[in-house]
């Protein structure tokens, strides 16, 4: 390092201190560089000089004249550091600063003791006023690590130490009383200095207040405590942050609101932390929830395309924000504190979640084409950033090819709902074999973990046969549909049920609708190529299986009387109007079950046909006709 | 025929490569080599030679290449990702820091401006279609960023990251050096795929859709598959627009833990039961079966079952013998390369699930004894498959593999170290060979001694079961006299007689005791005495005083056999226990001999000469002057002596012992006869000093101790013990100057006739006639009280230590005169 100025003074203590005093204007220098890579590689320099300055200093027993130097240089350090990597203020940091305390108690003539003792002793001594402002400073610092580290009792403990009030309001403003402490701090004031600091006392005061309302608020609403949350938080609001943490911290108020179900004031602050970033796309993501809550679908969707269309143009990296400080609240509190608040899902997710949401509007068009996008993203583009959990993950890849089929067979495109079926199918299919027992999938927890994804294997395959043989049936070739409809069933098969009291499982109710859409599928296919007996049976089978299907009775109705069966026509119609209610019922829970694409198949049949109903009644009527006649004519 | 073909040396760092750090890239017949250095070569096929050279700042951990775009992304270790660029020419589209041209060849330097991510903490790297895919590890957890390719420029080293996906590695795991391993598995489309998506694996609909999930499958998204070094497998779409986490499933999902660390991910086709279906080409065909190799050798198959019933994968481990440090996919199978072999694996198609218990997957081997190989790379796909490799020590390979045919297990060996291996396999023979002549000795040393255990035992059995008389081994003993130096010694020979079938070899001694007083004793080795030999060992008898020998000796005679040595080469505990009881050796008494006086006398020159002497007698002049010397000597000692000689010392002291003619013939008739019976007598008695039968009646000689003898055998007539004639009696008259070798020999003669004649059976007939009974009986009584007096004075002398001038001694000495002359009578 280049020592500038002449030495007046031939003593280490000035060649620190000007070696300290070079390191922060390079480092004050850094902050006005274009160029992010020399930007940080200036950092980097600035941290390793820094670092080495310091283990010079710390080679020395500690001298009472150059104790304020050196632990200035170690609150340089530790700043300077957590700022050229990434997580902020670590834990390692916490090292060099109780070696600091250690060596000032050596100065001190004092005993060592453990952790908070220290700071005990070192503040009720007696100190020069660089050595109190030094000490201020390192206390600020310590009480920042242990914000980072959630130690709020410890960071409470030494701000009354050196506020030098006593901790007489314990119980009821527990949680003001971090805040007032840090309010109540008196920094000293700063006069220029010969020893330069990378961040002045003050700003720090201010930003450990922001940080230290922002903590816990965040705390509080995870407790579900919201309303204290949200006073802490418009604390944390009005003081001293970056935009970005401005907007989380809006994120946050508006999540609060949403929780304690005011809708409308949590709207308009994530508007406002929209406002005040851009990139603030969690902000976007709750306001798409908060639509969907209330039905508003057009402004849901709206607020999805926005967001994703943010998340796939990036746009400015923000570690290339210049305006920040070094000591900043991004430090201390890390992203993963403030957790779920502040993810926004990625952009393959918003797709989906798009595409779902117009696929269950019915807004087939849009649902068709957000699917096949997302279908090609995924085949396509390389993994994005995504380690953390994110709000709203994905389904499993068949689920979203099978929705994905489901919309184009809305959309009567139904090539590709062969295409995309096919494709499913040519990966399950390896997984499909061997019979399972549905009462087994409760036991073991690596055998049923197998079994289950065995188990979703069959459901998704034979869904894609039974969308495949509905397009098949729609367009026009019946044999190949019937085929696909008897692979379904043949897949469902497999499924077995061992006690009758375990039917209850949601996935054998799903396999029991599956096999009877599929037979019903058939009656169709068969009463298309007029084999009408055949249609008979499986109508038959379809009403054994889901007596609830709709749909089912009325083409069982359609079969008997095609096939003249007129009076087991009536019989069922009979036990079909009584039983009427039961049914519908029935079915409205069954269907809460279904999977999306299940649960959009289109139900020929399902309404009852109008002429057959009065064929029947009319025939109902005739025959009542006949027997009373007949009942007459024997009277006489 | 599988062929290699060497290509080039690099040099490769110290201590060879580390295994997960090379890798070679093919790409339209050039190699790009990185073998764990700071290099990049580019070797070129058809140019057989390095075309060109890039140093990067620091290792390199692992290069990518994007044919399409001419690109070759590059992974320095704790430094960051480089790229580099060229037109269709070839030439770099950025000034390197600096080239140097060295002959065909072009080093470039790279410097930080080919830079594209430049971040420490990146381990791992793959480039799937547009994204670049990278690995970071931090200090608990993996880290996987997503960047698009496009948005990567040289001048903006901060790039966000577009995605991020983290993963917690288990312990320990992370700090062997291991890099994870990414792959990049697509959907197979019928439709031509891109020629610049670099997704290197393509698998078909059943397992990409089982595996990943119907989402993904329907997208179409490319999935990238990570593997840890910790084991883990994970998997997680590259492109997962708008997937988040769903209500079961999670985006990244792990596959499976391998508990080891994991070597590579790819795709393979599993071979059909039938082969005979023509194999097209690569490209147009989808991968049935996902393998994730780990490094231990475990390989996991994933495939998507063809059972109708399953919907889910079937993941199937096989385990291969050694742990494997590379592979290479083909379309067929994997090779993989263990620490000493390539083989090449398949998976065979499984049609029925009964059958896939059994069913194995097949590994051949298609190189033995290669050297290690660190990186593997498919060169090229038309008919036979060629593979690039790079070994341990640096040198670039190229295989010709035909896998149909290497399952004739082709133990080619390599020629590259051919004779590396001929070498060990003969030092390995050397010593081989050293290791069981070592052996073979001590396997013979260990025969021999069971063998010699084996004879000395089976010896011994005989020698103690028999019979004394019958005893193969025997040995007798005889005296002889030598001369040496004016003086005479006695030696005593014993001849070792073997008549046994077993050789007295080594390890066995004769032993002799000899009653002197102090006992003496001798050994003799015995060192080989093979059978119906004999053997002769001699010893003196107590030379300088042989005047103190009390005759009659008995020397004992044994055969001993040690067995200290054997326990030295027992090795066994067992056998040593069996010898510690016989801790010393085996002793086998052979034979007692009794020497007794008559076998050492020396018989003066007119006699005979005795067997082994070398010179004759002194004469008489000689003779006399011996006599004045040892009277001399006797005068000198009379003090201490009784007087030996009786008063007079020109009249000889004189015992006789008379035998009844009768009795002695018949007891002698199994001598040669011929001569008197007198004669006969004579040499019976000194049948040991008397070799040459003469007719002699008298004996003169010195015995042992100098002193001079005369025994004179004669026919005389006893008539006082019977009534009607007399006996004829054969009398033996020992005379001599002094009293105790007339003492000596009177005992000896009187015991060997005793001996004699108990020997031989009574002869009942004429003997006792006429025998004066009550003479007799009057004799015995007489004498009888004698016996009783001498055995009182002889239990007094026992006790009193002054026996010289005792009055006993006296009257013993006085006793003894009456019985010596006249003798005793034999009937």
């Amino acid at each position: 390092m280049e020592v500038d100025g002449e030495t007046e003074d031939d003593d280490c203590g000035t060649w620190w201190t000007q070696e300290n005093n070079s390191i922060i204007r390079t480092w004050q220098d850094s902050e006005s560089l274009l160029d992010a890579r020399i930007r940080a590689q200036r950092r980097q320099q600035c941290h390793s000089d820094s670092f080495h300055l310091l283990q010079k200093i710390q080679g020395l027993p500690p001298a009472p004249r150059t104790l304020p130097l050196e632990l200035t240089v170690l609150y340089n350090m530790v700043i300077i550091h957590s700022n050229t990597t990434a997580g902020g203020l670590l834990a390692e940091h916490s090292v060099p600063v109780e070696d600091a305390l250690s060596r000032v108690i050596e100065v001190l003539g004092q005993d060592e003791t453990l952790g908070a003792g220290r700071w005990e002793k070192i503040l009720a001594a007696d100190h020069s006023l660089e050595m109190t402002s030094a000490l201020n400073r390192l206390a600020g610092l310590q009480c920042a690590l242990w914000l980072s580290h959630g130690q709020l009792q410890d960071a409470v403990d030494l701000l009354s130490l050196l506020g030098r009030t006593p901790d007489l309001h314990n119980c009821s403003h527990k949680e003001d009383h971090l805040l007032s402490l840090i309010k109540a701090w008196k920094v000293p004031l700063e006069e220029p200095e010969t020893i330069l600091t990378v961040q002045t006392t003050s700003l720090m005061k201010d930003v450990l207040y922001n940080a230290a309302a922002l903590l816990q608020g965040v705390i509080a609403l995870n407790a579900s405590d919201f309303s204290q949350a949200v006073i802490f938080l418009q604390e944390a609001a009005s003081s001293l942050c970056s935009s970005r943490v401005l907007a989380d911290i809006y994120t946050c108020l508006g999540c609060s609101f949403y929780k304690m179900a005011k809708p409308q004031v949590s709207l308009q602050y994530w508007r406002l932390a929209l406002r005040t970033d851009f990139q603030c796309l969690s902000a976007l993501y709750h306001s798409s929830v908060l639509y969907h809550d209330i039905g508003d679908t057009e402004s849901e969707l709206e607020a999805l395309a926005l967001l994703h269309a943010a998340l796939e143009n990036p746009g400015v990296d923000d570690s290339s924000r210049k305006t920040s400080f070094p000591f900043r609240t991004e430090l201390i509190v890390s992203s993963s504190v403030l957790g779920s608040f502040i993810h926004a899902p990625s952009s393959f997710e918003v797709k989906y979640l798009m595409a779902r949401h117009c696929l269950q509007k019915r807004s087939i068009d849009q649902a068709v084409g957000h699917y096949l996008e997302l279908m090609r993203e995924l085949q396509d583009r390389s993994p994005c950033q995504g380690s953390s959990s994110s709000p709203a993950p994905l389904p499993r890849i068949p689920a979203i090819y099978l929705e994905a089929s489901a919309a184009l067979l809305e959309d009567e495109r139904y090539q590709d709902v062969i295409t995309v079926c096919s494709e499913l199918l040519d990966s399950v299919r390896h997984l499909t074999s061997g019979v399972i027992n549905v009462d087994s999938l409760g036991s073991n927890h690596e055998k049923a973990k197998s079994m289950r994804e065995q188990l979703n294997c069959i459901v998704w395959a034979s869904s894609a046969y039974l969308l495949q043989g509905e397009a098949q049936g729609m367009l026009g070739d019946h044999r190949e549909s019937i085929t696909d409809f008897t692979r379904c069933i043949n897949l469902l098969v497999k499924v077995q049920c061992g006690n009758s009291g375990s039917v209850d499982f949601t996935e054998y109710k799903v396999c029991g609708i599956l096999k009877a859409a599929a037979l019903l599928g058939r009656y169709h296919q068969f009463q298309d190529m007029g084999e009408n007996t055949k249609a008979l049976t499986n109508a038959k089978l379809c009403l054994q299986v889901a007596p609830a299907f709709p749909g089912a009775t009325s083409c069982l109705l359609n079969a008997l009387w095609t096939l003249g069966q007129k009076k087991e026509a009536t019989s069922q119609w009979r036990r079909y109007q009584s039983n009427k209610e039961n049914l519908h019922q029935q079915w409205e829970d069954i269907r809460g079950d279904l999977p999306l694409y299940l649960s959009l198949i289109r139900l020929r049949g399902d309404s009852m046909d109008e002429s057959l109903i009065r064929e029947l009644e009319d025939y109902v009527q005739n025959e009542e006709h006949k027997m009373s006649s007949a009942g007459v004519a024997l009277l006489l | 025929m599988s062929q290699i073909e060497h290509l080039v040396t690099l040099q490769s760092p110290n201590g060879g490569l580390s295994k997960s750090k090379a890798q070679l890239l093919y790409w339209n017949t050039e190699v790009f080599i990185c073998n764990g250095t700071r290099f990049v070569y580019v070797f070129s096929i058809e140019k057989k030679h390095i075309t060109a050279v890039y140093q990067f700042p620091s290792i390199i951990w692992h290069i990518e290449l994007c044919a399409g775009s001419s690109q070759l992304y590059v992974l320095c270790a704790q430094n960051g990702l480089y790229l580099l660029e060229w037109n269709e020419q070839g030439r770099l589209l950025m000034e390197p820091s600096s080239a140097m041209n060295k002959g065909d060849l072009t080093v470039y330097q790279i410097g930080s401006h080919f830079g594209l991510l430049l971040d420490p903490s990146l381990c791992s790297f793959t480039v799937a279609n547009e994204v670049l895919v990278v690995v970071l590890v931090q200090q608990d957890k993996w880290k996987i960023t997503m960047f698009q390719r496009e948005s990567l420029h040289r001048e903006d080293l901060f790039t966000a990251p577009s995605r991020e996906v983290k993963f917690s590695h288990s312990h320990g795991m992370n700090s062997r050096g291991l890099q994870p391993v990414l792959c990049c598995a697509s959907l197979w489309k019928e439709k031509a795929v891109r020629t610049d998506a670099a997704c290197n694996v393509a698998l078909n609909a059943v397992l990409f859709t089982r595996l990943f999930g119907v989402d993904v499958a329907i997208l179409e998204s490319p999935m990238i598959l990570c593997g840890f070094p910790d084991g883990q497998v994970v998997s997680f779409p590259l492109k997962s627009a708008g997937m988040h986490q769903f209500a079961n499933q999670s985006l990244s999902k792990l596959l499976y833990h391998l508990e080891q660390p994991v070597v590579s991910i790819g795709a393979i086709k599993m071979e059909p039961c039938n082969q005979y279906a023509e194999q097209p080409s690569m490209e147009n065909r989808a991968c049935n079966c996902l393998l994730i190799v780990g490094q231990k050798g475990l390989i996991v198959s994933v495939t998507g079952s063809d059972n109708p019933d399953a919907v889910s994968c079937v993941y199937k481990d096989y385990k291969l013998p050694a742990p494997v440090s590379c592979t290479s996919y083909s379309a067929s199978g994997v090779f993989c390369c263990t620490s000493s072999d390539l083989i090449h694996v398949t998976i065979p198609h499984l049609e029925k699930e009964a059958a896939a218990s059994t069913a194995d997957f097949t590994v051949s081997s298609c190189f033995h004894n290669i050297p290690m190989l660190v990186a593997l790379s498919q060169a090229s796909t038309l008919g036979d498959t060629h593979l690039v490799a790079l070994s341990k020590r640096g040198c670039l390979m190229l295989y010709k593999v035909n896998p149909k045919r290497s399952a004739d297990q082709q133990h080619g060996l390599n020629c590259v170290n051919a004779g590396e291996r001929i070498k060990e396999l003969l030092s390995g023979i050397g010593s081989a060979s050293e290791r069981f002549s070592a052996l073979k000795t001590v396997a013979d040393e260990k025969r021999g001694s069971l063998a010699k255990l084996s004879q000395a035992m089976s010896l011994s059995q005989e020698l103690l079961s028999g019979l004394w008389t019958t005893c193969p081994v025997r040995c007798a003993i005889r005296v002889s006299w030598t001369h040496m130096l004016h003086k005479a010694y006695m030696t005593v020979y014993c001849n070792l007689q073997n008549n046994s079938d077993y050789v007295l070899e080594h390890g066995w001694t004769l032993c002799l005791l000899i009653s002197t007083d102090p006992i003496t004793s001798y050994t003799f080795p015995v060192l080989l005495l093979k059978s119906r030999e004999t053997k002769e060992f001699a010893f003196p008898l107590c030379g300088q005083k042989s005047h103190s020998v009390n005759f009659p000796l008995q020397i004992t005679c044994f055969l001993f056999y040690s067995l200290k040595g054997f326990a030295e080469h027992c090795g066994n505990p067992s056998e040593l226990y069996m010898c510690s009881s016989y801790q010393h050796g085996v002793c086998i008494p052979v034979q007692d001999h009794v020497l007794d006086i008559l076998q050492c006398l020396r018989l003066s020159p007119s006699a005979a000469y005795c067997s082994g002497l070398s010179h004759t007698f002194p004469e008489d002049a000689v003779q006399a002057i011996w006599k004045s010397s040892s009277e001399s000597d006797q005068l000198g000692a009379s003090s201490m002596t009784v007087s030996n000689q009786g008063s007079n010392s020109t009249l000889p002291l004189k015992a006789s012992v008379r035998l009844s003619a009768v009795l002695l013939a018949h007891a002698l008739r199994n001598e040669p006869s011929g001569r008197s019976l007198c004669c006969v007598v004579l040499h019976w008695l000194l049948a040991d000093v008397l070799v040459k039968k003469q007719d002699l009646q008298e004996v003169r000689g010195l015995t042992p101790d100098g002193k001079e003898f005369c025994i004179r055998v004669q026919e005389v007539s006893v008539s006082h013990l019977s009534l009607e004639r007399s006996i004829q009696a054969v009398e033996v008259q020992i005379l001599s100057s002094y009293l105790h070798v007339v003492a000596a020999l009177h005992l000896a003669v009187i015991c060997r006739f005793k001996i004699l004649l108990q020997q031989d059976e009574p002869n009942s007939d004429g003997l006792c006639q006429g025998l004066n009974f009550q003479k007799v009986q009057h004799l015995f009584t007489a004498q009888e009280l004698l016996l009783k007096e001498v055995k009182d004075l002889r239990a007094r002398l026992g006790m009193d230590e002054d026996i010289i001038c005792s009055a006993a001694a006296q009257r013993l000495l006085h006793i003894y005169r009456d019985l010596r002359d006249p003798g005793l009578f034999f009937v």
